[in-house]
């Protein structure tokens, strides 16, 4: 049985009462301020709005002709073997300063200014004095060169030997060459070279053509 | 205890830009979220005019190149050097330019390699993959937010030539992005100022250096300032900053002098113009700003607030200084704390409700209960 005057009054009844409002309105005022404060993610565009780089479509063009090749030489050394009497086995000629120019069309210049190749047969030098020029056209290939047509000339050969000047003719006009050598390029040097006829053609670049700055 | 948790905090974020309190520091941390790096890919051939040889072999020049940039708008427009982003000699050309250089160089075919440069520059074209196609261009601005790294594609909106103003406005498909101000006015000579640009394109981060202006010229009828003291590579295209963190120049190339020269605000002020761009800043920026100045006026409390506004804006870049101004004593109106007052503040309140209605139910039932008795006893 309760004891009606233990019970509450009235005035506590109404105090509590108003304590769990004032403390269930300040849990609001917090909630608010927490939901304030709580960091945000920034403003920022979806990601679907956020367009990311794509990767550049490939493309190419056909290769031109070496960087290596293309320029101006002079050759340093000739080594070739050449049958300079028709009645007696071919003799290996030296020789160096011939000029070429190898443009990047494919074309080409050889220059020969009074250049000689010597040789000695029986004790006696031989040589073969050329001048003039020759054009021609050359492509590159795994390491070889060929010499495709040559479109002109007015190279001059001469013979001599012992006993003075032989003879003495032009090469050979316009024509189909595919004349084809084995074909090394490093920086400055260049080495063209033929097995069948112990030919060797040691080449250093010259700042005539194709050298930048 | 609040002092050593402080010196903890500093020994935890040492490296953010508030390590030090001086002018060029304060400049550069108001402008620094808005520096971007701009990466542009640049793909082609070089052809010599006078011969006809083509450079690049069958798959062309591959050459990137990374400047700076700063944020203008929000919308996603940056400007930059416009050297870095042109497509002629002085531009991209002249990257793929060097490449064929180098390349000849090996071969064999180069004698004095800023000679051989000129004769590019002067007899060469860089481009596509036919005489008829221009060099591809391949535009990125990257920059350091919330999620990590952002990196978006790019367009170019407008330049001038790299010789007559040398300056870009760049446009990405991103909004809300932190930004600086322009000055539109040319700063006096004397006037010190911050170049901002990337000390490392790994992690984009921005580093800093105070100068002051040494003079001003004029080329090809533009502004440009000059200013002691050379540049590194990243802050080529970055921003030039008077004390207030404004823009007052777009860091351009290195003088004969060993000065650096950059392109004057005004010139990019010129260029926005009549564009429809917005340069007025967002809500985030002004927080941010105000969250650098109070944080450089010793008010740590109300620069994490500052920073706390900026955050709910969206800056991206104002977590890090928040972290340094509580490193520095600032204090935070915790979220934690207040959610937890907030339920015991429910707590109590439910409670209160119960006892509350548990005594007006107890005082009905006392009430009822002698009327009953006297029924009994009767």
């Amino acid at each position: 049985m309760t004891d009606p005057s233990r019970l509450p009054g009235k005035p506590t009844v109404l105090i509590v009462l108003l304590t769990a409002l004032c403390a269930l309105a300040g849990t609001v005022l917090l909630t608010a301020a927490t939901v304030r404060h709580l960091p945000r993610r920034p403003a920022a565009a979806q990601e679907g709005d956020r367009p990311s780089p794509t990767p550049r479509s490939s493309s190419t063009r056909e290769p031109g002709p070496p960087l290596c090749v293309i320029g101006s030489w002079q050759v340093a050394e000739d080594t070739v073997k050449i049958k300079f009497y028709t009645d007696a086995d071919a003799t290996t000629f030296t020789g160096s300063g011939r000029l070429f120019e190898f443009r990047p069309d494919g074309t080409g210049t050889e220059k020969h200014d009074n250049h000689v190749l010597k040789s000695t047969f029986e004790g006696n030098e031989i040589r073969i004095v050329s001048n003039g020029a020759q054009d021609f056209t050359w492509t590159t290939k795994d390491g070889t060169i060929t010499y495709l047509t040559r479109t002109s000339s007015t190279l001059v050969y001469s013979y001599y030997d012992q006993r003075g000047l032989l003879d003495s003719h032009p090469a050979a006009g316009p024509g189909d060459l595919y004349d084809t050598n084995d074909f090394t390029c490093e920086r400055g040097r260049a080495v063209e070279s033929r097995r069948d006829v112990e030919y060797r053609s040691v080449w250093n670049r010259t700042t005539a053509y194709g050298v930048y700055g | 205890m609040r002092a050593a948790l402080a010196v903890v905090a500093l020994v935890l974020f040492p490296a953010t830009a508030f390590a030090q309190s001086s002018d060029d520091t304060r400049a550069a941390a108001t402008a620094r979220p808005a520096v971007v790096l701009v990466t542009v890919g640049w793909h082609g051939w070089v052809r010599d005019t006078r011969t006809g040889e083509v450079f690049g072999g069958r798959t062309g020049y591959d050459v990137a190149v990374t400047c700076a940039g700063t944020v203008i708008s929000a919308d996603g427009y940056v400007a930059t050097a416009s050297h870095c982003v042109h497509t002629g000699p002085l531009g991209g050309a002249g990257a793929l330019f060097a490449a064929a250089v180098a390349e000849l160089k090996k071969a064999g075919r180069v004698g004095d390699e800023g000679k051989a440069a000129a004769q590019f520059a002067d007899h060469g074209v860089a481009e596509g993959a036919s005489p008829d196609r221009p060099l591809d261009r391949d535009i990125r601005v990257e920059r350091r937010d919330r999620d990590g790294r952002d990196v978006a594609p790019a367009t170019v909106v407008d330049l001038t030539a790299p010789d007559a103003g040398d300056v870009a406005v760049l446009k990405v498909e991103r909004t809300g992005l932190p930004t600086v101000a322009i000055r539109p006015d040319a700063p006096e000579v004397g006037t010190e100022v911050t170049v901002l640009g990337h000390s490392s394109t790994e992690d984009l981060e921005v580093d800093h250096r105070g100068g002051a202006i040494a003079g001003r010229r004029e080329q090809n009828g533009k502004p440009y300032l000059e200013f002691a003291g050379t540049i590194t590579r990243g802050q080529s295209g970055g921003p030039v900053v008077d004390g207030t963190g404004a823009l007052v120049g777009v860091v351009g190339r290195v003088s004969a002098e060993s000065h650096t020269v950059a392109a004057s605000a005004s010139t990019l002020a010129d260029l926005v113009r009549g564009k429809g761009i917005q340069l007025v800043p967002g809500p985030g920026d002004l927080a941010y700003r105000t969250g650098v100045e109070r944080y450089f006026a010793d008010d740590y409390d109300g620069a994490v607030e500052s920073f706390d506004a900026a955050l709910a804006a969206g800056h991206p870049r104002a977590a890090e200084y928040r972290e340094s101004a509580l490193g520095r004593g600032g204090a935070a109106t915790s979220p934690g704390t207040l959610g937890l007052l907030a339920v015991l503040c429910g707590c109590l309140g439910l409670a209160g409700l119960a006892g509350a209605v548990g005594m007006v139910v107890e005082r009905s039932r006392a009430g009822r209960k002698p009327a009953l008795v006297s029924t009994v006893d009767d």
